[in-house]
Formats: structure tokens, C-alpha cells, sequence
């Protein structure tokens, strides 16, 4: 694949969250607000390119047998790093995620892209692959968030939309809401991308053995 | 059979991250630590500033002549001066409250606020609101003019108990002389029959005098005491014996000539006649006090004569129509109680208010027309809502007319009311069914 | 006790670690099409789930939280549950192979999931004492059996209707979850009312 393609790739195509379905509960948890999403999209990013250079740099080194429990140290290790510089920077932030940010060391995506891809290919391609998977997944926090936040809040950012314009509808902050959305915004893409996401998740879930871990083989999607 | 080194290396491999990276992340926390630290601890101080708007940072006080101070939590210090934040507990209603105030440099209040608390929801944790709260602003120490919040009295003077506590502390870290609040003034005049009314009457020789509805007459006379101005207040019951005693404006001695206005010695009174006045012990080391205190309760059982001991009897009738002078007591139905006057009639009647039964006294005159309405003090009804249908002011407006209808319904009172005009009305149709008989 | 009861109730219905918490939602997604596997699903859940606070509680009260290490807790955590999970996989494989064969299939979806180091941090949080923190772990463990059941049999129904073609699967799945989880919201206020 071209390096281009590597990077675009997440975007849409193989969106992690929309079309893989690959972290699903911080997508559900943390999209109340654009801000917090905003914040665990940049927080899952970092740790995701963070671990995706080390796996790939690593990948000779590491003996095969321990390679699921290496990577989860060096995961587990990359998110405390980033749980450590929230706290101490940006405290509002780190209160706002709340549990889902030590969560990020089982985000399907993480450990997902590091058997998919880091530890098959070069250290440049992973890191893209990282970036473009962190902004896919980003990406998808957005759309979730702006609609949550704008429906349940009439703010975007903490910014005042369309006050007094639409109703705010709290019920769009809370988890129906947030199930709600997902199912649509996951139909929505499904239906604009027509079978061209589909086709690639199935050639996907099946050889992910990250399926093992989110029971995505289970899903009967793949 | 796995090789050594099939075995180990793996193992070898994962120690060795597990090692690399527990290292990297005990260099992140070194570094880290402080600025976490200090993100904590201006929370913290953010939420101290709330209370006290002038100040920067916090330091806490540990002297113990501040921290030792009972029901005080704790105590910080503004850093630049401004004052200090304390927090304090009491018990109230429910259990301990916590309450944290700010004080500025001067002494004064800058804002309160109620902290944890078990006070019942919509009542007693109505301290915690503004306009409870608000109220604390620009006070000092003595915390004049704070009024209780309605129908939440405990809590309300735990709130101020905790609040008075942080001035303690404010005293003990500032190192100032604090006052405390003052203790609420309690008129004699009005604890010697609780719940009657006192209706103003002259009686020769008395500087005050009151009829208290029918359980009695209050006499208050003036005489010299260990000093000149010594107020006695006396009550005497329908029996002509003492009902109460007390001590109303005076300037004797505080702790010595005063304590002769105490329950200890006032209590020893009740139940006496005139001839046992003398007998009473008196208080060590106030004789002169007490010797006139003595004088004015002799000279108050001397001004009641018995004709005004028989007219208390009758009090409960000439209440509602003032001037009869006759009274025949007759059976009606649906009366507790009537009676015949020259006047017309008096009938007690009773209808189901808020809180259960109310008890009306109605005069109605010989025209029909209702010359009087009372209600005995014995009910139930809601204090400040339902007893403005029961206050003379509002029954006044009945006098004069001929049924209930046409006087308005006290609003937010209305079950109170409706009572009120059944009973009126019960007392009318017994006029109806007995007149010219 | 009274605690406890709260903490049990409160974690089934009110705070439902799926429905309310989003906690657990790829093993729910997955496996709640058929009844059997989403009730075997659950108890192996609630069984990781309560062995795991059993073991990372004391580990982090007694050594991580005295000397300091707090921030080694995600770290300590997760090796802890996935090498845990790994021994009772073994363990039953060779001791227990019925038990193995029922539940067995399911604990490496469940190692790395949200919901079982999730509710290892939330006891920790929520400054529960060990014995509140088992009681929180089970009731996390039930609610999420509650969940997996109610689901699986709209699941059956849902999938027997019209579904849109852009629909099909994980969206539609994803909305009816919603409505279970506004059903479940009726619960808030319950727990308080029960034990007045």
C-alpha cells in the first residue's frame, strides 16, 4: 500500500469505530460533550501511534508466544504515561474521561492494529497507520459528540449553537442517547459507503485475531 | 520437551519490558508528581475562593488554639491576607451539619455556605438557599437580624451555631476579641399563660395591666428594686392565686440583683396566694432585689379584686359581644356550649379545619347580625398560613353581618377559611332555630 | 448490610454496567443473539469479574497505595486480570472440563474487556471497602447477565422484523439497545424508595 493510502485508510474506509467496529465503549461514553471527545480521540491517538512504532520496532525481538502480553505491557505503560501528563496538565480533561482513560489499554483498536499491522510491517507504515487510525477514530468521536452535544445541549464545544432554536433534548446526553446515535451514524455509513465498508470489514474480523478479545467472530457480521 | 532457551527467552524477553517500561513510567510520575500536586491543591483553593473572592491562595492553620475549638473542621489562612476560610459543624435537625464561611480581614462575613448536611429536603435544607444564606453577608460576630427560616428552626440555629463557631476560630487565628450573638429576648408577659391572648385593661394603680382571654390578668407595677425602675410582671389566675411572675425592664445588678428575674427563683411563685408572698427564699446575696420584686407581686394580688376574677369567667363571652351582662346557659345542638346573654347569644362551635378540629366562639346579636368571632387556641391549624383565618383581624370582618358568605376566603388559607365560615354558619342556624324562643 | 443492598441494586439496575455505564458493549454486542451463549457469556463475566477484584483490591490497598505506586495501577491491573484469566483457563481446562466446556470459549473474550478491569477501577474509585467492592463486582457481574438476557430476546424479535438494508446488524442492534437502556432508566429512584 501506498503511504498515502496507509494514512487515509482509517479514515473512512476502514473506519476503526464506524465500520470496524472497534471501540465501541468510549465511543458510547465519552461523546457527551465535543470536548472530551476531542480529548480521548488526541489521548487514544497518542498511545496508538506511541504503540504501533514500538510494537513495529520491536516485532524481531519479540518472541511470538509472549507477543499478546508485550504488547499489552507496552500499551499499558504508554496510556499511564498519558494519564500522568492529563492529570498534571490539562486536570479538567483527565476528570472528564474519568475511568475510560486507563480504559484505552483494552481499546479493541490498539491492541487490534498492533497484531494487524505494526507487527507485520515497517516502523514509517505503522506510525502512519496509527494516524490515520487515531484520526479515523477521532473522527468518528466528532460526528457522535456534534450530534450529542448540539441535540442535548444546543452547544458545539461549549459554544452556543442554536439557542432556544431546537428544544435540547437531554435524553441525547444520556446512554439511550448515546446508543441511539451510534446506531444511526454506523447506518448512515454503512448505507453511504454501500458495501464497500462491508467488504472490507468481513475480509477484516475474520483475520483480526483481536476478534478473540472484542468477540467480534461472535458478532455474526464478519 | 521445550530447550531452555525456548523457555526462557520469551519469559527473558517479557521481563525485560515489563522492567523497561514500569522504569519509563517511574520517571513520568517524578516528573509529573508536582505539577499534579498542585493542579489538587488549587482545586481546592478554588473552591475556598468561593467563599472568600479576595483571596489567592490557602495555607492551613494547624495551631491547635484554632483547630481545638469544638465543632471547628478546619481552618485556612488566605496567603495574601484577605482572610480566612473556615469550616464548622453543629448538630442539626438530622444529624451534624457542615458549614463553611469565609471572614475578611474586618471581621465581617463574606459568604456562607452549607455543606453536608442530613436536614430534611424542602425544610430544614432551606438553609442552605440564598435567601437563608445571604442573609450572613457583612455580618460579624453577633449575627444581629439573621432570621430562621420558617418551619426549620433547628436547623436554622444549628446553621448559626456553626457559623458563630467559625468566628470562635477566626477570633483564636486572628487573635481578636470576638462578641457573641445575643441571647433572644423572652417577654415574661407573654410566657405566664403561653397561647392566650392579652387584651389591654386599666386597672388604677397598675402601670400595665392585661386580661388574658379568660385563664387570667397580668398586672405589671413599677417599684424600687437595688436600684429604681425594677419592672414586676405578675399573673393571677382565675382562682386568685399566681399563675407566673417576672422580671420585665429593670437595672439591677447583671449576675446578682438579675438573678432575681431567673426561672429558678420566679418558678416558686406559681400556685401562691398573697399570704405566702413573704414566705418565699430569697435569692443569696440579692436581698435588697428581691425584697422589692417581693413588694410589687403583693402590690399586683392587691389590685385584683374579685369582681375582676368573675368577670374573667364570663371574659370567654364578652370577648365576641362586648357589654352583655347576663349570661343563661342553654342546650343547643351542635354546640359545645351557648348561652343566653342580654345581648343576644353566644354559641361555641366546631367545624374540621387543616389540622383537625377548630373551636369558634360566636356572638350573635339579638338582630341576628354576629357582634363577635374567636377561636380558642387550641388547634392545629398551620402556623402563619392557616392561622390568618384565625386572626382577629380577619374575623373582625364578619362582625356586623348575617352569614358567612361575603367575607373573602383568606388566600393560601382556604381549608383554614372554609372551617372558619362553617363554624360561623352552624353558630347562625342555632340562632335561627332559637330565636324568639 | 443496608450498604450493601444499595450497592447491589444501584449496580443491577440503576448504574447497569451496560446500559448505563457503557461497560462491556463488544462481548453484548456480540454474543447476546442467542440465549445460551449470552447466559454462559455472563456468568463467565461475573466470574472474572469477582475474581478479579479479589485479587487487584488487595493488591492495590496493601502494596501499590502504601508505597506510593498508584500510577502503576493500569499497568498492574491488566497483567494481574489477563495473567489470571490465563491460569483459570488452564486450570479449568485440566480440572474442570465440563465447567471448561460451558464457559470456557468465552474468558479470552473477556480478559482485556472494558467491563472487567472497568469495574476493578471503579471499586478502587468509589472507595468501597473489600467487602462493598465483591458485593459491587457481583452486582456489575448480574446486571450485565440482566442486560445480556432482556437483550437476546429482543435481539430474537428484532431480527425476525423488516430491517432496513443500512440497518442490518450492528445499527439496529445498536438502537434497540437504546430503548432497553431508557427502560432501564425508569430504575433511577427505585433503590432510594426501597430501603426509605
Amino acid at each position: 500500500m501506498s503511504k498515502l493510502k496507509t494514512l487515509t485508510n482509517g479514515f473512512i474506509k476502514e473506519n476503526p469505530t464506524l465500520v470496524l467496529l472497534l471501540g465501541t465503549c468510549p465511543t458510547l461514553a465519552v461523546t457527551t460533550s465535543v470536548q472530551n471527545a476531542v480529548g480521548m480521540g488526541a489521548a487514544a491517538t497518542f498511545v496508538l501511534v506511541g504503540s504501533n512504532i514500538l510494537i513495529s520496532m520491536l516485532k524481531k525481538v519479540i518472541p511470538d508466544k509472549v507477543r499478546i502480553p508485550s504488547y499489552v505491557v507496552i500499551i499499558a505503560g504508554l496510556v499511564t504515561i498519558v494519564q500522568l501528563f492529563l492529570q498534571a496538565f490539562f486536570p479538567p480533561i483527565y476528570k472528564a474521561l474519568g475511568i475510560f482513560l486507563p480504559l484505552i489499554v483494552v481499546n479493541c483498536i490498539i491492541l487490534g492494529r498492533a497484531e494487524m499491522f505494526a507487527n507485520k510491517n515497517s516502523v514509517v507504515d505503522s506510525a502512519l497507520d496509527g494516524v490515520g487510525m487515531g484520526i479515523g477514530f477521532t473522527l468518528a468521536l466528532l460526528i457522535m459528540s456534534t450530534i450529542r452535544e448540539i441535540l442535548g445541549q444546543g452547544t458545539w464545544y461549549g459554544i452556543g449553537i442554536v439557542p432556544g432554536a431546537i428544544e435540547s433534548m437531554a435524553i441525547f446526553k444520556l446512554a439511550p442517547g448515546g446508543f441511539f446515535t451510534y446506531g444511526v451514524v454506523v447506518a448512515a455509513v454503512a448505507a453511504l459507503s454501500k458495501g464497500r465498508a462491508t467488504k472490507a470489514k468481513a475480509a477484516h474480523c475474520g483475520a483480526c485475531p483481536s476478534a478473540g478479545l472484542c468477540g467480534g467472530a461472535e458478532k455474526g457480521e464478519c | 520437551m521445550k530447550t531452555l532457551k525456548e523457555l526462557a527467552m520469551p519469559t527473558l524477553v517479557l521481563t525485560v519490558i515489563c522492567v523497561v517500561v514500569t522504569a519509563a513510567l517511574a520517571l513520568t510520575y517524578q516528573f509529573t508528581a508536582p505539577y499534579i500536586a498542585a493542579a489538587a491543591a488549587s482545586a481546592a483553593d478554588s473552591a475556598r475562593i468561593e467563599l472568600l473572592p479576595e483571596a489567592d491562595s490557602f495555607t492551613q492553620i494547624t495551631d491547635e488554639n484554632v483547630t481545638g475549638i469544638e465543632g471547628l473542621v478546619e481552618a485556612y489562612q488566605a496567603n495574601n491576607g484577605a482572610g480566612y476560610v473556615f469550616t464548622s459543624k453543629a448538630k442539626g435537625y438530622g444529624g451534624d451539619l457542615f458549614v463553611m464561611t469565609g471572614i475578611n480581614s474586618e471581621g465581617q462575613v463574606t459568604k456562607v455556605k452549607l455543606m453536608e448536611n442530613a436536614e430534611t429536603p424542602g425544610l430544614g435544607s432551606r438553609v442552605g438557599e440564598d435567601e437563608y444564606t445571604s442573609q450572613y453577608v457583612e455580618k460579624d460576630s453577633k449575627l444581629e437580624g439573621v432570621e430562621a427560616v420558617s418551619g426549620a428552626t433547628i436547623s436554622s440555629v444549628a446553621f448559626k451555631d456553626a457559623v458563630s463557631i467559625a468566628f470562635q476560630a477566626y477570633g483564636a487565628a486572628a487573635g481578636v476579641e470576638v462578641e457573641v450573638p445575643a441571647e433572644p429576648e423572652v417577654d415574661p408577659r407573654t410566657e405566664i399563660f403561653p397561647g392566650e391572648e392579652l387584651t389591654s385593661i386599666e386597672i388604677e394603680g397598675a402601670d400595665e395591666a392585661y386580661q388574658a382571654g379568660s385563664s387570667g390578668i397580668i398586672i405589671v407595677v413599677q417599684v424600687e428594686g437595688y436600684h429604681p425602675g425594677m419592672q414586676v410582671i405578675t399573673g393571677i389566675g382565675a382562682d386568685g392565686k399566681i399563675a407566673g411572675v417576672g422580671m420585665g425592664e429593670n437595672e439591677e445588678t447583671k449576675g446578682l440583683g438579675t438573678k432575681v428575674g431567673e426561672p429558678e427563683f420566679t418558678d416558686k411563685f406559681k400556685g401562691l396566694g398573697a399570704d405566702e408572698v413573704n414566705g418565699v427564699s430569697a435569692v443569696t446575696n440579692a436581698t435588697t432585689s428581691n425584697d422589692g420584686f417581693k413588694r410589687g407581686v403583693k402590690k399586683a394580688l392587691e389590685l385584683v379584686t374579685q369582681e375582676m376574677l368573675d368577670a374573667l369567667a364570663t371574659a370567654k363571652y364578652t370577648q365576641v359581644q362586648p357589654g352583655a351582662a347576663t349570661f343563661e346557659p342553654f342546650e343547643a345542638e351542635n354546640a359545645l356550649e351557648a348561652v343566653r346573654t342580654d345581648l343576644g347569644i353566644v354559641v361555641l362551635t366546631q367545624a374540621e379545619g387543616y389540622g383537625g378540629q377548630i373551636t369558634a366562639v360566636v356572638g350573635i346579636g339579638n338582630d341576628g347580625a354576629i357582634t363577635g368571632v374567636r377561636f380558642l387556641s387550641d388547634h392545629s391549624e398551620t402556623k402563619g398560613i392557616g392561622t390568618k383565618a384565625l386572626d382577629p383581624e380577619y374575623l373582625a370582618k364578619y362582625v356586623g353581618k348575617n352569614s358567612a358568605d361575603g367575607v373573602d376566603t383568606v388566600s393560601g388559607a382556604t381549608v383554614t377559611t372554609d372551617a372558619v365560615k362553617r363554624a360561623i354558619t352552624k353558630a347562625l342556624a342555632i340562632y335561627e332555630a332559637t330565636k324568639g324562643a | 448490610m443496608k450498604e450493601m443492598i444499595v450497592i447491589l441494586f444501584s449496580v443491577i439496575l440503576v448504574d447497569n454496567f451496560v446500559l448505563s455505564k457503557f461497560l462491556g458493549i463488544c462481548p453484548f454486542l456480540g454474543v447476546s443473539k442467542k440465549l445460551d451463549s449470552a447466559v454462559g457469556m455472563s456468568i463467565a463475566v461475573t466470574f472474572v469479574m469477582v475474581l478479579a477484584t479479589a485479587v487487584t483490591f488487595p493488591i492495590y490497598k496493601e502494596i501499590l497505595e502504601p508505597k506510593e505506586l498508584g500510577y502503576l495501577q493500569t499497568l498492574v491491573f491488566i497483567i494481574v486480570i489477563a495473567a489470571l484469566v490465563q491460569l483459570v483457563e488452564i486450570i479449568l481446562k485440566k480440572y474442570m472440563t465440563p465447567l471448561y466446556q460451558a464457559l470456557g470459549i468465552y474468558l479470552p473474550l473477556i480478559t482485556t474487556n472494558c467491563a472487567v478491569l472497568g469495574v476493578a477501577l471503579l471499586n478502587i474509585d468509589a472507595g468501597y471497602t473489600f467487602p462493598e467492592a465483591m458485593v459491587n463486582a457481583l452486582g456489575a457481574g448480574l446486571g450485565f447477565l440482566l442486560a445480556m438476557v432482556i437483550f437476546s430476546g429482543v435481539r430474537s424479535r428484532v431480527d425476525a422484523g423488516d430491517v432496513p438494508d443500512a440497518f442490518q446488524g450492528i445499527p439496529i442492534t445498536l438502537i434497540a439497545a437504546s430503548i432497553v437502556s431508557l427502560s432501564f432508566m425508569g430504575f433511577s429512584g427505585v433503590v432510594e424508595g426501597l430501603l426509605k
